[in-house]
């Protein structure tokens, strides 16, 4: 059995339901030998098979899913897959598994932050080429992950609304190096996004020390009509498409206030 | 340096199955039908990441009562219970020592939408010991999230046309028999909210969703656009459609909807109204 190749599979049984025949679909080996990695991993009590039913009609097809000892194996081969990667090209957990480590934990695939595009890797591949998130990492049981200050100075710059509502959030957590952040964020040019996020979500801290620079700085890329109060703060730090106060206040309610 | 904190870990579609096979499914007294929206439907068909709260709707009071009081028996708490838009329950239960620690459930619509029999026809019933999870296929949810207007639900709608571009058809048949459904009621003296307004948000949030998709994304649905548009200047508002989409998102105004008709009231409901035959 090829590892790599169960490890890809069970990471799709892992993130999503999906019928058979779109799982052979997605993990692009052929039929054949997906349905016989499929029954193997089902003999060794890692996956099983749910017969679906559908409510017109229609052949009721089957769908698989990890059991527990399946989604402990699964962790084990993400860890030992990332560990041979961090060997090898340097790369760090992405901005989804780290926002976890963090305390604002999402559903979803895992990833990587990694300088070049990989081909050989089933997990999602962010490429980013500036050092920022690589440098003095954690070192968490899973591995390496970029430390928070350099976490939150890319994802102002990532333009995905949950990602940024989650540096609102994360700005206020009490242990944040607010000079280490402001370093990062001039090397991201993210130094607007971060001090508006700071001063939507209140993080006092971060958005004193922080004074807008001359230019102006895209959040989102479809501006969006806002209320008052997010377009008053947009154009005090020079953000163009802002995140509304609306989304920020929602993830607060759902992740609560950091430490 | 900040320092992290332990126990939290990215959420997968593995750890929903798991806990609704090992702490709902097999718990459950009797068989019970919950329907995944949102995100977590998103989640479930493989296209998108999604904030950690999992989404729950019901077509019947019982499924939704059974799964309540069984969430309340195994340690969850109540922490929101509101009324999204009138005669709709929002329940948020949370349990913080669990995988699955925020659940949302809904009741009888979900955001103004209804699971009927089209909706979910195309959807799958996933067993899960006594609990029947339903997913709903990928334009039915693409559908539901054209109610919200926020930017995480824009984003959303972007990601699923760059992904798995919805059946532009199908989907403007769910909208005409949802908006059909709010029309009929038109005709019901003794309801206990204003079908009418249901009707001009709906079609507003549907038109507003897909102007603010930006041109990109809309060129790729076009028979969508401009069919959520016709629908929207149908309705003969004097107020534009940006316009109203800009009040609609204030979080700080609440929408008069009498102010803007700004048309003559019966003339709109007469003219909205299905014909008896």
């Amino acid at each position: 059995m090829n590892m790599q190749l169960a490890a890809h599979l069970m990471s799709l049984v892992a993130t999503g339901a999906y019928p058979t025949r779109e799982l052979i679909r997605i993990a692009g080996y052929s039929p054949n030998t997906t349905l016989r990695y499929l029954r193997q991993l089902e003999e060794q009590g890692l996956v099983e098979r749910i017969e679906a039913r559908r409510f017109g009609r229609g052949r009721p097809p089957i769908v698989h899913g990890l059991t527990p000892s399946g989604l402990d194996q699964l962790r084990r081969f993400e860890i030992s897959s990332f560990t041979q990667l961090r060997k090898s090209t340097g790369v760090v957990w992405g901005p989804r598994r780290s926002f976890a480590l963090w305390g604002v934990p999402l559903f979803g695939r895992p990833d990587i932050f990694s300088r070049t595009e990989l081909t050989s890797t089933w997990f999602e591949v962010v490429v980013e080429g500036r050092s920022g998130v690589y440098k003095h990492p954690i070192d968490g049981p899973d591995g390496a992950f970029p430390r928070l200050e350099a976490l939150l100075a890319w994802a102002a710059t990532s333009g995905n609304p949950r990602y940024l509502a989650a540096v609102s959030v994360l700005l206020s957590r009490r242990d944040l190096s607010v000079e280490d952040l402001a370093t990062l964020a001039c090397q991201y040019r993210s130094v607007n996004r971060v001090g508006f996020l700071a001063a939507i979500g209140g993080a006092n801290r971060v958005s004193e020390r922080f004074r807008p620079t001359g230019s102006s700085e895209v959040m989102l890329e479809e501006p969006l009509p806002g209320d008052d109060a997010t377009a008053k703060l947009a154009v005090r730090w020079r953000v163009r498409g802002p995140l509304s106060q609306a989304v920020v206040k929602e993830m607060r309610r759902l992740y609560g206030s950091p430490p | 340096m900040a320092a992290p904190r332990s126990g939290f870990r990215l959420k997968s579609v593995a750890d929903l199955q798991i806990w609704l096979q090992r702490n709902i499914g097999s718990r459950l007294s009797d068989e019970t039908e919950l329907v995944a929206h949102g995100g977590t439907a998103l989640t479930l068909l493989g296209l998108k990441e999604a904030s950690k709260d999992v989404d729950f709707a019901f077509r019947t009071k019982d499924d939704f009562d059974r799964l309540v009081a069984l969430l309340r028996r195994i340690g969850y708490r109540v922490t929101m219970d509101v009324r999204p838009i009138p005669g709709e329950v929002l329940l948020r239960l949370e349990n913080p020592s669990s995988a699955i620690d925020v659940v949302d459930l809904r009741f009888p619509t979900w955001n103004n939408w209804r699971l009927t029999q089209r909706v979910l026809e195309a959807g799958l019933i996933i067993p899960r010991g006594k609990a029947r999870l339903v997913l709903p296929d990928r334009d039915a949810v693409f559908l539901f999230k054209t109610y919200p207007l926020r930017e995480t639900d824009l984003e959303d709608l972007r990601t699923i046309i760059d992904l798995s571009r919805p059946n532009q058809r199908r989907v403007i048949g769910l909208f005409e028999e949802q908006d059909g459904l709010h029309r009929i009621d038109l005709r019901q003296a003794n309801v206990s909210y204003e079908p009418l307004f249901n009707i001009l948000n709906l079609r507003a949030r549907f038109a507003g969703s897909l102007s603010l998709v930006g041109e990109r994304h809309r060129g790729k649905v076009k028979q969508l656009a401009q069919f959520s548009l016709r629908k929207f200047e149908e309705l003969g508002l004097l107020i534009s459609l940006d316009a109203l989409v800009d009040r609609i998102r204030d979080p700080d105004r609440i929408v008069d909807w009498d102010e803007v008709m700004g048309v003559d009231e019966d003339d709109l409901r007469k003219r909205l109204m299905p014909d008896d035959g």
